[in-house]
């Protein structure tokens, strides 16, 4: 049994990521291997891959555990690999886009929420909650772009991946375990996207020192500066606006199917912190990093997350439990016995 | 931007063409049965005492049972047994009953039920074949999962009693159904071997003699 249930993990979990993975970490391996005064090009096709690793693995998860589904879907949930699908499309046109963060993330929003709003309805639906799946786009696609331009895009990537894997533990308690395994999928992608974006930006930096310290130092400079570069220096491949936007539209879509198919203990409130837990990571201060090694810009902002996030699952355990609890209690209790003990 | 709009307008056009056509086919409504008036001598089915079981093998090892209770719908059948009885039956998914809530819940949830979207199962009998006395082979319609197959489903006549309104009348009946078929297919091989693909059905139906008004 074990080792079936293993090939399945790997089919519909390890292997999408692997996909995603490949798909965002190719660019930024081909930004690492150009010469520096090269890379402009390679960089906006890295920031294409960027968009298209979580979408493309979470289609792929999809495709993986349900096989392909129909238009019209035959269940409402089933709209979600043309959902996410259309999402990847968009995030990655507008990646390509030389703009502001701003418009980029307003083009990404106005589009992706507008859709999501005609077409991506769940059961018990109403205009309201259509409303609202606009509304949180806009405003979770907002605070995500802002943690992009604020971290680093190791640090982005790694709070993506734990805002997926804590919607994943959120949608296997609402007893949604097929697509609780979906946005393992993705939250596995961006980590492995994660780690190898901080390898080869670790290896970007170790050239730029080796470079700075093989330069004469000027008179009056300071050494250790000059032999240690910003942490954006070393930054091969930062995320878009765009690329943040379709991450965070397609969580919030995530967030709403499990909702709307919620047969457990699972709260709003949960899900809604989960989203926004990313907002914790802008607490920590740029300056206050300044001559820190990068690596602990990334334990803070994705530490500070993780927090919130495992705050949040241990209360919706928490809840789910309490509630087995009185239902095993009221279970228990026989009234055969209860008349027989009144009747002594 | 030309490339943005152009991109807009690739992923609008086929979006905007499915809209133009409903997105989703309703629900089965099993209420639509039960708003028929039944006929004169038709019997009505007494939800206290019509339930149905279900059989799955789990995790290859046992049979595990669960029901659905407090069914509904009604029954032709003339007495003297001249011809098969005419059965339509709803199970409302909301009366799921396994002795454990969480496994409830479970069940509900859109890897097998999907009990928001499809909140009935309903069967409707559509003729009969004659095994032995009071003993039928039905076919009729399976409404489940937002899919409806022909089946075939044993129905004995168990008995005819006295109730506080007229006649009773028994029927246990007996179908297994392949649930791949109707679009369930959680657990069978993904993940591999959870649940059995074949459930066996055990309908138990207790049905009043309806007084002409």
């Amino acid at each position: 049994m074990l080792p079936e249930v293993a090939l399945y993990l790997v089919k519909v979990l390890v292997l999408p990521a692997l996909l995603g993975l490949a798909v965002g970490g190719f660019g930024v391996l081909m930004v690492a291997r150009r010469a520096e005064a090269d890379r402009a090009l390679a960089v906006r096709r890295a920031q294409v891959g960027q968009a298209l690793a979580a979408p493309v693995a979470f289609v792929a998860s999809f495709l993986l555990e349900v096989g392909p589904v129909g238009l019209p879907p035959a269940e409402r949930w089933h709209v979600l690999p043309y959902a996410v699908g259309v999402a990847a499309l968009v995030g990655a046109v507008v990646s390509r886009m030389r703009s502001a963060w701003w418009v980029q993330w307003s083009i990404v929003a106005v589009i992706l929420g507008g859709l999501a709003w005609k077409f991506v309805v769940f059961p018990a639906s109403n205009p309201y909650i259509q409303a609202g799946l606009f509304g949180s786009i806009v405003l979770v696609g907002l605070l995500w772009s802002a943690v992009a331009r604020d971290a680093c895009s190791v640090g982005m990537a790694m709070m993506a991946a734990i805002v997926f894997a804590g919607l994943g533990v959120l949608m296997i308690l609402a007893n949604f375990a097929s697509l609780g395994v979906m946005a393992m999928a993705v939250a596995a992608a961006l980590a492995g996207f994660g780690m190898v974006s901080g390898v080869l930006n670790l290896r970007e930096l170790a050239r730029l020192r080796a470079a700075a310290s093989s330069q004469p130092v000027a008179v009056g400079a300071d050494p250790a500066g000059a032999a240690c570069p910003a942490e954006a220096a070393c930054e091969l491949v930062p995320w878009t606006a765009a690329a943040a936007t379709t991450l965070a539209a397609i969580a919030c879509v995530l967030a709403l199917c499990g909702h709307a198919y919620n047969y457990g203990e699972v709260r709003p409130l949960h899900w809604a912190a989960i989203l926004l837990s990313p907002f914790f990571a802008l607490l920590v201060c740029k300056p206050c990093l300044r001559g820190a090694k990068p690596i602990v810009g990334v334990a803070w902002r994705a530490g500070l997350c993780l927090v919130v996030v495992l705050a949040t699952i241990i209360n919706a355990v928490g809840r789910g439990s309490a509630a087995e609890d009185a239902s095993d209690g009221a279970a228990g209790s026989d009234p055969m016995a209860d008349m027989l003990e009144e009747s002594k | 931007m030309r490339t943005l709009i152009v991109a807009s307008s690739l992923i609008a056009i086929p979006l905007l063409a499915a809209a133009s056509r409903p997105m989703w086919s309703a629900p089965a409504n099993a209420a639509a049965v039960l708003a028929q008036p039944a006929a004169e001598g038709e019997l009505t089915l007494d939800p206290v005492h019509s339930m149905a079981l279900f059989r799955i093998q789990h995790l290859e090892a046992g049979q595990f049972w669960g029901r659905i209770n407090a069914l509904s719908g009604s029954v032709a059948w003339p007495m003297d047994d001249s011809a098969a009885p005419t059965i339509k039956a709803v199970a409302e998914l909301k009366n799921i009953d396994t002795g454990s809530e969480k496994l409830d819940n479970n069940l509900k949830g859109p890897n097998f039920f999907n009990e928001r979207e499809f909140p009935s199962i309903s069967f409707t009998s559509t003729g009969g074949t004659r095994v032995t006395e009071r003993h039928w082979t039905l076919t009729g319609d399976l409404s489940l999962h937002g899919v409806t197959k022909p089946v075939m489903v044993d129905c004995v006549v168990t008995g005819v009693g006295k109730g506080p309104t007229g006649k009773k009348v028994g029927f246990e009946c007996q179908v297994t159904i392949k649930r791949s078929e109707f679009g369930m297919t959680w657990g069978i091989e993904k993940p591999p071997k959870a649940l059995g693909d074949e459930v066996r059905l055990v309908i138990g139906l207790e049905a009043d003699e309806t007084k002409a008004e």
